[in-house]
């Protein structure tokens, strides 16, 4: 038995060795429709629990050797990040003369958001847990700041893998968590820069923490190792090297991408395996077709191993089902490969082949349905004492559309729709694709206009209903102050046009805070001729326009 | 005389809008709820709506087994699963959420309330990929994707 086992091994691996020194010419390989370049073994994958051993992980291709030094990484920052005039006082930091920017990037880490309706954190410390940091009076810039908080080394890496990939790694942040270690740090942005830049940030804010050390996570017998939150146990140190960690970092991101891709769970890769729901418990069809063991459990296991395989392993995805190689390979990874040096470069990712596209690129219509996706953006308009990110959002929308348009060029890959969102929703690279800066201000100046418009129309209906009720009572409400008190209450009601138009039913109960003291602080600015009329005239308007930035 | 009717009135109709802006955050919670049922579940009730009603409006199960009825949904088997006690009545529904737009998390806060019990660990087929959120005055449980502002996969009420 023992000899057998041994000699499928050896056929298993000579297989691999040979498709891999020259596939076209490997007779054991097929052409395969729609990988016109590639070719499938025909031998039959092994399968173990993960997707790869080390050894693959260690000898996949595109693999940077060393980690970043400090210098590198300051340098980084110093080239990203030049000096501004932005000061900010937060947890016992003090920043002077720094880049706007910069600070967010150290106010995530340090700082716990406050618990509000609409943002919960559910995964945040409560905000009596705050920490105030022992940083001298002297180190005002992020980078010193971050290092004194946090670790001379550590500092650096936590902001780095904040700022790069969106890894927010602050044990003072998020619950059940304790400090990274400087070699785990550098171990996770090594194994995210195995993947491909586009992909960075999913999210702006995302948890990557280390459980509680010393207290383990367990199901049974089996100890949890991480999961999909980017919580990392006990077991995970306890992985017999960096290969196997690293290979589980990217499982685990594998599964953010499948659900913010929406297709781990989605009917064409539910296919793809045969998988079955029945109240939760899933069944496989094609047991077959997964790259290990690990991979049955459920098809978002499946998913994040595909992808981790994909990465470090590929001609086991390839041989499994090459229909899977094809969609992660299109959907995930948007067209880059890891088969060799060469179809692992960032350049054959669609985005940049649409970004090198020479074409005149349209204008984009004003009108807030397009725009809905900037809908809290404008909404933060509406507190002069926020920062508005619009600019911001108008790009990125106006890049992800350019995008989608470009991407009819690939309407022949098998899986466009899905392919489609992942353009979407990767940040790509703006500058070759963006919208050229008086078109910006233009479009932003269209914008604001038709924001004001539903503004202008709101407040009419709401002062309408308030005042008519309030004309019975004439006299007894005389203050201005009281009569914009009664206008702006429940004035959110009377704004349910933008419900509509950025497609959220529930967007007017989310802002209900903040349109309402909009609401009084323009009417409080009003001419008591208009107020009186209640009729969303130009001069009305006039006073709404006034009061946005 | 004209005085006292307005003063009467006044008191009236304040009365009448402290009364609807007092309930206006229940209305909010009630709607939300109603918005979240998928329309072809609004009309059972656990424990009390029977098999048959439940097919009345579902059609015959795309597969049963024993005391449980599954349907397919947009081509995907079987996101919606209905369990039946030994009367048949409705003991428990599995709803998964397979169309392009589910709720997401931050638009069910008010719902969910400020400070949601969370179980992130319990699942026992997904190590933590999902989060679940029970809100027992609605005998509910949500579970959602994994990240915070992320879509609701599905919704068990038993």
């Amino acid at each position: 038995m023992k000899s057998l086992l041994l000699g499928l091994f050896l056929v298993f691996t000579l297989g691999i060795d040979a498709w891999a020194l020259d596939p076209n010419n490997d007779p054991n390989c097929d052409q395969v429709e729609g990988l016109p370049s590639k070719v499938v073994p025909k031998w039959v994958p092994q399968i173990s629990w993960w997707g790869a051993t080390s050894k693959d992980v260690k000898n996949a291709v595109c693999r940077g050797t060393q980690s970043l030094s400090d210098s590198e990484m300051e340098a980084y920052f110093n080239s990203k990040y030049p000096p501004a005039q932005a000061e900010a006082s937060f947890a016992g930091i003090r920043l002077e003369n720094e880049n706007p920017a910069f600070v967010e990037v150290l106010r995530k880490l340090a700082q716990i958001p406050e618990r509000k309706p609409g943002s919960i954190c559910v995964w945040c410390r409560s905000p009596s847990e705050q920490k105030y940091y022992n940083v001298p009076t002297d180190c005002k810039s992020v980078i010193c700041a971050a290092k004194a908080a946090f670790g001379e080394k550590e500092g650096l890496r936590m902001l780095y893998l904040m700022d790069r990939f969106g890894f927010n790694s602050s044990a003072d942040i998020f619950k059940d968590s304790s400090p990274w270690k400087t070699k785990e740090l550098d171990l996770a942005i090594n194994s995210m820069q195995d993947m491909p830049s586009f992909m960075f940030p999913l999210d702006p804010n995302q948890k990557f923490t280390h459980y509680t050390r010393g207290t383990g996570q367990g199901r049974g017998n089996l100890e949890i190792i991480a999961n999909a939150s980017m919580e990392f146990y006990s077991g995970f140190d306890k992985l017999e090297n960096d290969e196997v960690r690293t290979y589980t970092i990217v499982h685990e991101w594998g599964h953010n991408l499948g659900s913010d891709l929406k297709v781990d769970t989605s009917k064409e890769w539910l296919n793809l395996s045969g998988w079955v729901d029945k109240g939760g418990d899933w069944s496989l069809g094609k047991p077959k077709s997964v790259v290990s063991n690990y991979a049955k459990t459920n098809p978002s296991e499946d998913f994040a191993e595909s992808v981790a395989t994909y990465r470090y392993n590929p001609q086991l995805l390839l041989a499994a089902n090459p229909e899977k190689y094809q969609f992660i390979k299109e959907v995930v990874f948007q067209g880059v490969e890891y088969l060799d040096g060469e179809t692992c470069q960032e350049k054959n990712a669609y985005v940049n082949k649409i970004a090198n596209m020479e074409r005149e690129w349209p204008i984009p219509p004003t009108d807030l349905t397009y725009f809905k996706d900037c809908s809290s953006e404008l909404f933060s308009m509406l507190s002069a004492t926020a920062t508005s990110p619009i600019d911001t959002c108008l790009q990125n929308t106006v890049v992800k559309d350019r995008l989608a348009q470009g991407m009819q060029y690939y309407s022949s890959l098998q899986n466009f729709e899905a392919v489609k969102k992942g353009v979407a929703l990767y940040n790509w690279n703006k500058s070759a694709i963006g919208l050229k800066e008086e078109a910006a201000l233009k479009t932003k100046n269209d914008l604001k206009e038709k924001f004001s418009e539903t503004l202008t129309d709101s407040f009419a209906a709401s002062c309408r209903r308030q005042m008519g009720l309030l004309s019975t009572l004439k006299g007894l409400i005389p203050s201005l102050d009281d009569r914009c008190q009664k206008i702006s209450a429940y004035s959110y009601s009377d704004a349910k046009a933008f419900n509509d138009q950025f497609q959220d039913p529930y967007f007017m109960i989310r802002n209900r805070e903040a349109y309402e003291a909009f609401v009084k602080k323009a009417c409080l600015q009003m001419d008591r001729k208009v107020l009186n009329k209640c009729e969303a005239t130009s001069e009305m308007k006039f006073y709404i326009l006034k009061q946005l930035p | 005389m004209n005085n006292k009717f307005l003063l009467l009135l006044s008191a009236m109709l304040m009365a009448f809008q402290f009364n609807v802006w007092a309930s206006d955050d229940k209305v909010v919670i009630d709607d939300l709820f109603q918005k979240l049922i998928p329309e072809k579940l609004k009309t059972f009730k656990i424990k009390t709506s029977t098999r048959a009603e439940v097919q009345k409006i579902w059609g015959k199960p795309d597969l049963t087994e024993l005391s449980r009825d599954y349907y397919s949904l947009e081509g995907v088997k079987y996101p919606v699963e209905f369990t039946f006690d030994r009367s048949n009545r409705l003991s428990k529904i599995y709803y998964r959420f397979v169309d392009k737009n589910p709720p997401q998390f931050s638009s069910l806060t008010l719902l969910i309330g400020k400070n949601p019990v969370v179980d992130a660990s319990k699942d026992p087929n997904s190590q933590g990929q999902f989060f679940l959120v029970k809100i027992p005055e609605k005998k509910l449980v949500l579970k959602f994707r994994n990240n915070k502002t992320k879509d609701l996969d599905t919704m068990v009420m038993e």
